[in-house]
């Protein structure tokens, strides 16, 4: 890696944006819009996405943008699709961009239903692992011991697993990507855009304010995410075949943790237990890349 | 007269950018005057949760008797950023106080300082705030609390009371920042003593016998909290809204605590059919939201309604329709409170119009849905919610569950959970008690329970009836008149949270030899009919100031006495001001006759 961010940038998403300063998400949101080019309507429902959008005509996005409400993106990105389609529009893609509180939570009805018809949308989940713009509330996206303003003493439960259940309805593509490898997230986000039907990519935000971050500490979080196999990076193709891409640099979960305010209660015990959360899941992805390749 | 103004009533406006501690000392100098036994009314303004920018305020008004809103004019400004206090400038009064950083480190444009906007009748007072606490703490941290101690000084308020609360606030901190807080309030304190006051600003000794000791300062929302507690609420099932937030974060914090029950589901329809659910089992249970989340509920306040299910439904307004104004204040939800829902579904709304209101409702809530076996709205707004002022609850909790009775059954006789009585109040069971099983159901049903359309218009009046002796129940304030008695020339009739302005109007006027008297009406349904059109007997006009566009309480008086009323509605984000709702009490006494039919004036009409 020569740390060189390598797409073509055309200016889609502007600066003047009002995301925290030092948010990863302003970074991911200009690599997928400039990769995802003009000819693009964004459907998007209420998150910190929504705020970094901006209104018009401060929008700083240059394209359509539609904000819907937040258990809507979904749907609402299925009738902008048939409406293209019906005025003879097959080209334009249609981006869903959401929050994981609007994705894990109140809009996976919605977002269920249109993987199951396969409608022809690209969905991304901006996931801060909580409803942040509320304040920093516990969304079914949070990790297990994370603590939140509704889960102050730590939450008890494991973050959903959405790419699992995303599988389960055989869509022809589902992603994870990080703000630490900026290259990887446009090849994703270019892959994506060339398939049809129901497309879906993750990509991690640590949240500053959230997770108890300095400023300047955004990347390098999502990178030990990535190292510690917290987060994993992982592509499925119609929903069985998986390409699992192991960390060149590998580092021990108590690193990621440790690094946030949000698991600063933690213990020992309660780390090791975090730490073989983390181990189950990396296994489990393993067996299905040998067994099922991509 | 009823309330004569004499004494202290001073407020302090603080206004910084994000991260200067704006509302860290705003929060310090209310704390400090209830402690000194003040009356407080507090409300904070600052950006949405994304961080790093934007304007923070923090507004304080202190007084000896009781007040109900902010004022326009504050006594005081203290400035921690220029740029963003400048245009807050115009809001001092004549021969107020204005209070800056006159040490400047950066180049400023032409007009970039503060100096240069103060008017001649209002008094400056420039000093080294950032000097101060460099000084005293070897860092420009403090600042905000070295602004504080020259307030405190040049007002001569007690340091001592400040160094009791600089030293709560930062308990939990390393001791070395209480110690370099107090070392800057002093500085602070200290560097005011050398200064000739030449303002008529004074803050004398609260007159307030209570003591200062037992007044609690607490936002709406803490106080909805708080009172849920103290009704011994059992489970409370939330998702997060602004700004109904922080009474879901207070519960998640204290409710396992209490041995009680907390959730955060995946939305509103679960959070609302969790409450239900849990009000079917026999616990006391609530949820909160705002107007989007309610929208979203109304599926099961209908349900509550048909299969008679006491719960709790906090509501905070704020801008709509749709995502509307999430952090501006509004009153535009009653419709949707009082109606929402499929079907003739009339529940109990209670409005609330002071923090101490929120407390005492919100702690009635449970006996009142419980009494009459149904939902209850707590229909609150972003300004109430946000808001502080000092309440001194009662020593003794009053709002303690009283046993629930098991309904008796006779030998042979079969149990009706919705029999038809003259109350319209059937015997309720819960699960698990003998004898009593039954089916709840949101269809129509007769008094067993069983589907049917056979009784469905005896059951209607049932669950409209039974509602309708809520409005005179013991303990609860529905509805309260203040001002002068027998005839006036205007009436203002006033809900929720635009009453103090309400209140407020009514002081000023009546300083002004107008014969004037307001109402307020806190159950917003079933509506105290009888109380409202006496009082409308009275008044040879009627207003209605409130902050929604279609005037959507007029439309309820006007509707439910068959009477014109004058609209004033507004829809800016912001409290309605007592200025405006004077204007219009005066064009109304300045015309010869009350309107033949209701008239409709915005309050930026009025201002135009």
């Amino acid at each position: 890696m020569d740390g060189k961010i390598d797409y073509r940038d055309d200016g889609l998403f502007c600066s003047g944006h009002v995301a925290c300063g030092g948010c990863a998400e302003a970074l991911s949101l200009r690599v997928i819009l400039n990769t995802m080019g003009p000819d693009t309507v964004a459907v998007v429902s209420p998150s910190c996405t929504a705020v970094i959008c901006g209104g018009h005509p401060m929008s700083s996005l240059k394209i359509p943008v539609f904000h819907t409400t937040i258990e809507s993106a979904a749907a609402s990105a299925a009738g902008v699709r048939r409406a293209l389609r019906a005025r003879g529009k097959v080209d334009t893609n249609v981006l869903c961009l959401a929050g994981d509180g609007g994705t894990y939570d109140i809009g996976i009805q919605a977002l269920s239903s249109v993987a199951e018809r396969n409608e022809d949308i690209l969905y991304i989940c901006f996931d801060n692992e909580g409803y942040m713009n509320t304040g920093g509330q516990k969304s079914s996206s949070t990790p297990r011991g994370a603590a939140t303003g509704s889960t102050p003493d730590g939450k008890r439960t494991r973050k959903k697993n959405m790419i699992e259940i995303m599988a389960a309805h055989r869509i022809p593509y589902i992603a994870t990507a990080s703000p630490s490898d900026l290259n990887d997230l446009a090849a994703k986000v270019e892959k994506a855009k060339a398939m049809r039907g129901t497309r879906m990519i993750i990509v991690l935000i640590p949240c500053l304010p959230g997770w108890g971050l300095a400023e300047d500490s955004s990347v390098q979080t999502a990178r030990l995410a990535v190292q510690s196999r917290a987060f994993p990076l992982v592509e499925i193709t119609d929903g069985v075949h998986y390409r699992l891409q192991t960390p060149e640099l590998c580092s021990p979960l108590a690193d990621y943790l440790t690094s946030q305010k949000r698991y600063r209660h933690l213990d020992a015990a309660e780390m090791a237990r975090l730490q073989a959360d983390v181990d189950t899941d990396w296994s489990m992805l393993q067996q299905r890349a040998q067994i099922s390749p991509a | 007269m009823e309330q004569p103004r004499v004494g202290t009533d001073i407020q302090f406006a603080i206004c910084g950018s994000a991260g200067d501690g704006t509302i860290a000392a705003g929060d310090i100098m209310k704390r400090a005057a209830a402690l000194m036994g003040f009356k407080v009314i507090a409300f904070d303004i600052y950006p949405p949760e994304i961080r790093g920018f934007g304007k923070c305020i923090s507004r304080i008004r202190i007084s000896d008797a009781q007040t109900y809103s902010l004022k326009r004019h504050s006594d005081v400004l203290i400035s921690l950023n220029d740029a963003h206090a400048i245009p807050h400038v115009g809001e001092v009064r004549d021969f107020g106080a204005v209070l800056f950083e006159d040490n400047s480190i950066a180049e400023l444009p032409e007009g970039g300082h503060i100096s240069a906007h103060i008017r001649a009748a209002q008094v400056p007072y420039g000093f080294g705030i950032r000097e101060i606490s460099e000084k005293a703490t070897g860092l420009a941290r403090s600042r905000n609390i070295a602004a504080l101690g020259y307030a405190a000084g040049l007002f001569n308020m007690p340091p001592g009371i400040f160094h009791q609360i600089i030293a709560e606030k930062f308990a939990k901190k390393p001791r070395a920042v209480t110690e370099d807080n107090t070392r800057a309030f002093d500085a602070g304190v200290e560097a005011a003593a050398r200064v000739f006051k030449l303002d008529d600003v004074s803050v004398g000794r609260p007159l307030s016998a209570a003591s200062g000791a037992d007044a609690v300062m607490m936002t709406g929302n803490g106080a909805i909290a708080r009172g849920f507690l103290e009704a011994g609420i059992q489970a409370y099932f939330g998702y997060p809204i602004t700004p109904a937030s922080s009474i879901m974060e207070r519960m998640a914090a204290a409710l396992p605590r209490e041995g009680g029950r907390f959730l955060q589901t995946e939305d509103e329809i679960s959070a609302i059919a969790a409450t239900l659910g849990a009000g079917y089992a026999g616990a006391r249970a609530a949820t909160a939201t705002s107007g989007p989340g309610l929208a979203l509920m109304t599926e099961m306040m209908g349900l509550g309604v048909m299969a008679e299910v006491p719960f709790v439904v906090a509501v905070s307004q704020r801008g709509g329709p749709s995502t509307g104004l999430p952090t501006k204040t509004e009153q535009s939800d009653l419709n949707l409170a009082v109606y929402g829902g499929s079907g003739d579904a009339q529940r109990i709304v209670l409005a609330p119009t002071n923090v101490e209101g929120c407390y005492r409702c919100a702690g009635m809530a449970f006996e009142i849905a419980e009494t009459y076996q149904t939902p209850v709205v707590l229909l609150v707004d972003l300004y109430l919610s946000n808001r502080f002022e000092t309440v001194i609850p009662p020593r003794k909790n009053i709002f303690a569950p009283k046993p629930r009775k098991t309904p008796k059954m006779g030998k042979g006789e079969e149990y009706q959970r919705f029999r038809l009585t003259e109350s319209g109040v059937s015997p309720r069971s819960i699960p698990g008690e003998a004898g009593l099983t039954h089916t709840v159901t949101g269809l129509e049903h007769d008094e067993i329970g069983h589907p049917s359309d056979r009784l469905h218009n005896e059951m209607n009046a049932k669950r409209h009836h039974k509602l309708l002796p809520a409005t005179h129940f013991p303990g609860l304030t529905t509805q309260k008149r203040f001002g002068d008695s027998g005839k006036v020339d205007v009436g203002l009739l006033g809900w929720g949270s635009t009453f103090g302005e309400i209140l407020e109007t009514l002081y000023t006027a009546q300083g002004q030899d107008i014969r004037v008297a307001v109402m307020k009406v806190v159950m917003l349904s079933p509506l105290p009919v009888d109380e409202i059109a006496a009082f409308m007997d009275d008044c040879t006009h009627v207003l209605v100031p409130e902050l929604n566009f279609e005037g959507q309480f007029a439309n309820m008086i006007s509707g439910a006495t068959g009477r014109p009323v004058t609209r004033l509605t507004q829809t800016t984000g912001a409290p309605m001001l007592v200025d405006d709702i004077l204007a219009e009490l005066h064009r109304l006494i300045d015309s010869p006759a009350p309107p033949p039919t209701s008239s409709h004036r915005t309050a930026e009409g009025v201002r135009a």
